[in-house]
């Protein structure tokens, strides 16, 4: 019987308890929608007494269906001022799971001055465990000094400097499977801000003894289900570019189309984007000792990770992204693709949404606080948050607060949170699903590029938006979504799946019900938290400036992006 | 002889990349990545490199995003 | 907002035009071609005189007469095989929507290996094939300067489509003499089709200007001579009309495309067996007064090609009520199918409703509909008995 992980930080006390039948056929983000539809005042203050950070696994979790053990962590956002999930990869969910544990509750307010962690060991038992020792340290440091405590073979959620400091983009950064560096993020939205109000630092956890065994309602069906899922979406890998390349591939996708954000999404060009695309990251990766195709949990049949390496061939970073390459470098007109990979680090160290920040540095750029394309100075805006100095603290909080502070009057945020790499005036279905998304501007939701006619036009946009919004939300309580893509052809397995594990009957609806349920949970949870249609907008400049590489702007009509999640 | 993700084609010299690739029916694509020989080339150079007996191309087709 | 026009047919237009089949096929460099049309056209003897006037142009001919309504994929497949077997350099297809699109699936095949099915979608990876010229004997689908051909996969049932540079005419051929004895609920139902290529191209989410004039003058010329070509058949003006009509809207709408009417058109049709025309008629008028919400300067022009006189400042739901009640009087005046006639219970249209949402074109439309606004939808149309 699976448990939760009670951690009540008034109290002081961390319990196993089972874990409610109720939530039984939910993971991931379905489940975090519906637990805090159940267990979260939507008005309460995201720092507050009220607010939970809850820490979960998928509905597949401890199966061996590939990526099954990818890990959410959600709750009412600081940023965004609604739900939010959070999800990465990386060895604690896998270890979670092997403990029995589906989900962990953390939830209060210290009464005393304090930090802790929580210490889950071999045998499965528990404690809340004082961790004073480790204030202020950041997360490479701190993941090094528990392998010199507990060894290798643990995995470890945490926070750096900027969570403690409750930083509205503070992240929590997971530990990844092999050598343990803490580089897989569950960045977007802040959760580490609401995980430092906890003053909670880590959960550590050891590998178990005895590994749990989930109940199946007929094992064999879901394993032979399982070896043919796993075989369509290793056989689907093979050609995909995250495979061979890294995420990093998707520049040369959206590098010559305009899609690629340059300069604070001007919508311009950038050619010299080649020096931070594949050709560059593979010559590099090759020289120096680096590698790709690496996994970050165990039983990744996509293995998109990577270690980069310096020019001395010394470990630099590792999980290096699409993602954080496309903000830090043409967005702010960077080209060199180690000072973008040290941000990198730097980000992961101190536990700093890398999307967030370099959208707050790359508007630092416009109002001429630092160069365009300066990267010494971009690591020195990044040196400022982990020194905790006034700007430090700005950037801390996100794009929006320091555009508010500079007098910017182009800050790409929706509800609040910073863009992704993608520039919706021309790949306008992600622009409706940043707008619609109830997350917020988070390209994982319902990324539209190549899915619907032309990325530029307005036709199909908003049902590809529709249609993968609902895919990834139920993605997203099942698995990794580069792996989901790669096994869309085989869909009706994951119904197969379901049944196997849960029993009932293989209906797809099970599946895609899970998606439509979590998104208009996510959307009333908003709405009982204050959030109206206004808050399901673009900002003016994207629908008044044409993007100079395309001649497009974002044309998609309010009524449009009212129905968008209509069902 | 040319290798294209996984299969073998006769070698003809004077052939651009792009000749090579369209004799499969493939056009331009943001979403599909040309990789040859390790190195990623862009649809607007492939009719400006000769491909090379020997040469191995593989199509990498972009499926998600993050 | 930028937009494109990028499908584009040459076309030879006029009564007797047909005759000029023959040089037009030497033009393109054909020397044996395959005739494609269905076992009706060859008893009426539009066939024949195709493939002689063909043949007086030295142009060696292979006749293929097993085209079927709503083209099934196998049947195509077997057509293939004879062309390639046959080793022809061009194709020319007569008759209705069915035939072209044989004729395009054939032309897919050609050098691309079957099965057909594969290649659904729109596909820029297709190897071209050959040269082919279209003649059209209804008015119509529209089908002889798009760039789709839609076809029946027979081992699920569903109707989908293959949109290519591959299913491209490389000449349309509109000879009004040909629709001559077109039979008047065939008149009716084909016109009306075309007249919904139109409204939809007009309203769509993938608009542009061109396609916004093209589909204008269709929808004023349907509107004013539908009526006359089905009540009047031999009546040449009407005829000659309704045959460039068909064209406009399929020049326009090839390139807009088509969104909610076909949807609701195609699980119908699919559904009750009913035809094509006939099935995308049953909702049209609800579904241009749903769009007409936020498109409700294009529905105006709907209107007002139609005849029907619009406020300046009449409110989007006033022009969509105002317009969907003349496209319901149209479909009186030309004897359209009413929902008694088609003898389908509500309940069993209210069924179809999930499926709706599943047909391609219901994501092209302007304004996301749910699966419970397609039953309401399916409801109004039902009650309004048009």
């Amino acid at each position: 019987m699976w448990s939760t992980l009670n951690i009540n930080m008034k109290n002081l006390t961390v319990s196993r308890v089972p874990f409610p039948d109720k939530y039984r056929e939910m993971g991931g983000r379905g489940l975090i929608a519906q637990y805090m539809m159940d267990h979260v005042p939507p008005t309460c203050d995201p720092l507050g007494e009220e607010n939970k950070l809850l820490i979960c696994t998928t509905v597949f979790a401890g199966t061996n269906l590939t990526t099954a053990h990818r890990i959410s962590i959600g709750g009412k956002s600081p940023l965004t001022g609604g739900i939010k999930e959070s999800n990465a990869g990386g060895y604690a969910a896998n270890l979670l799971a092997g403990q029995g544990i589906r989900m962990a509750v953390v939830e209060g307010l210290p009464d005393t001055d304090g930090l802790w962690l929580v210490h889950i060991n071999a045998k499965g038992e528990v404690a809340l465990e004082d961790a004073t020792a480790y204030e202020g340290t950041n997360n490479y440091e701190f993941v090094d000094k528990m392998h010199e405590k507990y060894g290798k073979t643990i995995a470890t959620i945490s926070i750096g400097s900027a969570g403690e400091r409750i930083h509205r983009i503070a992240s929590i950064q997971i530990s990844e499977f092999g050598e343990g560096y803490p580089s897989r993020a569950a960045a977007r939205g802040g959760m580490g801000s609401v995980m430092g109000s906890k003053r909670l630092k880590a959960i550590v956890i050891e590998k178990p003894e005895t590994r749990f065994e989930p109940e199946y309602a007929d094992r064999e069906t879901f394993k032979a289900v399982c070896t043919e899922l796993n075989k369509v979406i290793a056989t689907g890998a093979k050609a995909d570019p995250f495979r061979n390349i890294g995420t990093i591939a998707t520049i040369e996708a959206t590098g010559l189309s305009g899609v690629l954000p340059v300069e604070n999404f001007s919508g311009k060009l950038f050619p010299e984007y080649t020096e931070v695309g594949a050709n560059k990251f593979l010559t590099n990766l090759a020289s120096r000792g680096g590698r790709n195709k690496q996994i970050c949990q165990p039983g990744c049949v996509v293995k998109c990770s990577n270690v980069y390496n310096d020019k001395e061939g010394n470990y630099l970073t590792s999980g290096f992204e699409y993602e954080t390459i496309a903000l830090f470098g043409p967005n702010c007109r960077i080209s060199d693709l180690d000072v973008i990979a040290r941000m990198d680090r730097i980000c992961d160290d101190c536990g700093i949404d890398t999307i967030e920040v370099a959208n707050a540095i790359a508007i630092s750029m416009e109002m001429g606080k630092i160069p365009w394309g300066d990267g010494e100075a971009a690591i020195g805006l990044l040196q400022e948050i982990k020194d905790g100095t006034e700007f430090g603290q700005l950037l801390g909080n996100g794009c929006e607060v320091v555009g508010n502070a500079l007098g910017c009057k182009r800050i790409p945020v929706v509800k609040h949170q910073g863009m992704a790499g993608y520039d919706p005036r021309n790949t306008k279905g992600t622009g409706i699903t940043y707008a619609t998304s109830p997350q917020g501007a988070d390209h994982t939701a319902g990324l539209t590029l190549g899915r619907a006619m032309a990325d530029t036009g307005r036709a199909a946009q908003g049902y590809a938006s529709n249609k993968l919004q609902v895919a990834m939300a139920f993605a997203d309580s099942m698995m990794c979504i580069f792996a989901f893509a790669n096994c869309v052809p085989s869909m009706p397995l994951l119904a197969d799946l379901m049944a196997g594990l849960y029993g009932g009957k293989p209906d797809i609806t099970r599946v895609t019900g899970m998606g439509v349920k979590t998104l208009l949970t996510e959307k009333a949870y908003n709405k009982m938290a204050g959030m109206t249609e206004a808050d399901d907008k673009i900002p003016e400049f994207f629908k008044t400036e044409a993007s100079p590489a395309t001649g497009s702007v974002f044309d998609v009509g309010d009524a449009e992006l009212a129905c968008i999640l209509n069902f | 002889m040319i290798i294209i993700d996984g299969k073998s084609y006769p070698y003809q010299p004077d052939t651009t990349v792009l000749e090579a690739v369209s004799q499969l029916g493939i056009q331009s694509d943001n979403m599909v990545l040309v990789v040859i020989d390790g190195r990623v080339m862009p649809w607007n150079q492939l009719d400006q490199e000769l491909i090379q007996d020997g040469v191995e191309i593989r199509l990498l087709h972009i499926v998600s995003g993050g | 907002m930028i937009t494109s026009y990028e499908v584009f047919v040459p076309a030879l237009m006029g009564s007797g035009s047909s005759l000029r089949t023959g040089l037009k096929v030497r033009e393109l460099g054909c020397n044996k071609v395959l005739v494609v049309y269905d076992k009706g056209l060859k008893d009426v003897g539009i066939s024949d005189k195709i493939v002689e006037n063909l043949n007086a142009a030295g142009i060696e001919t292979i006749c293929f007469d097993g085209v079927l309504p709503d083209p099934p994929d196998i049947m195509i497949e077997g057509a293939a095989e004879i062309a390639r077997e046959g080793n022809i350099d061009g194709i020319v297809a007569v008759g209705g929507g069915s035939a072209i699109d044989t004729a395009k699936g054939i032309n897919v095949l050609i050098h691309n290996q079957p099965p057909i099915a594969q290649y659904f979608g729109i596909r820029n990876d297709l190897k071209p094939g050959v040269p082919m010229v279209f003649l059209p004997t209804t008015s119509g689908t529209g089908s002889e300067v798009t760039n789709m051909c839609v076809i029946t996969h027979m081992a699920t049932g569903a109707k989908n489509s293959v949109t290519s540079r591959v299913c491209i005419g490389s000449i349309a051929i509109l000879d009004p003499d040909l629709t001559l004895g077109l039979p008047s609920q065939i008149t009716a139902a084909t016109g009306f089709d075309a007249f919904c290529h139109a409204a939809e191209a007009l309203t769509s989410g993938h608009e542009n200007p061109l396609s916004d004039a093209l589909a204008r003058d269709a929808i004023r010329t349907i509107s004013d001579y539908l009526p006359i070509a089905v009540t009047d058949g031999c009546n040449s003006i009407a005829r000659e009309k309704m045959i460039i009509a068909s064209m406009l809207a399929g020049m326009a709408f090839t390139n807009a495309l088509v969104h909610l009417g076909h949807a609701f058109g195609h699980t119908i049709g699919a559904r009750f067996h009913i035809s094509h025309g006939i099935a995308c008629a049953v909702a049209l008028p609800q579904i241009i007064e749903f769009a007409s919400v936020t498109e409700s300067h294009k529905v105006r022009m709907i209107g007002e090609c139609m005849d029907v006189e619009i406020a300046k400042d009449a409110t989007p739901e006033e022009i969509g009520n105002l317009t969907s009640h003349a496209i319901l009087k149209l479909k009186k005046d030309i004897n359209m199918p009413t929902m008694k006639d088609l003898d389908f219970t509500l309940e069993d249209l209210l069924k179809i409703a999930p499926l709706v949402s599943q047909d391609l074109s219901f994501a092209l439309s302007p304004r996301r509909m749910t699966t419970s606004q397609v039953a309401e939808i399916l409801q109004v149309a039902y009650d309004a008995n048009g």
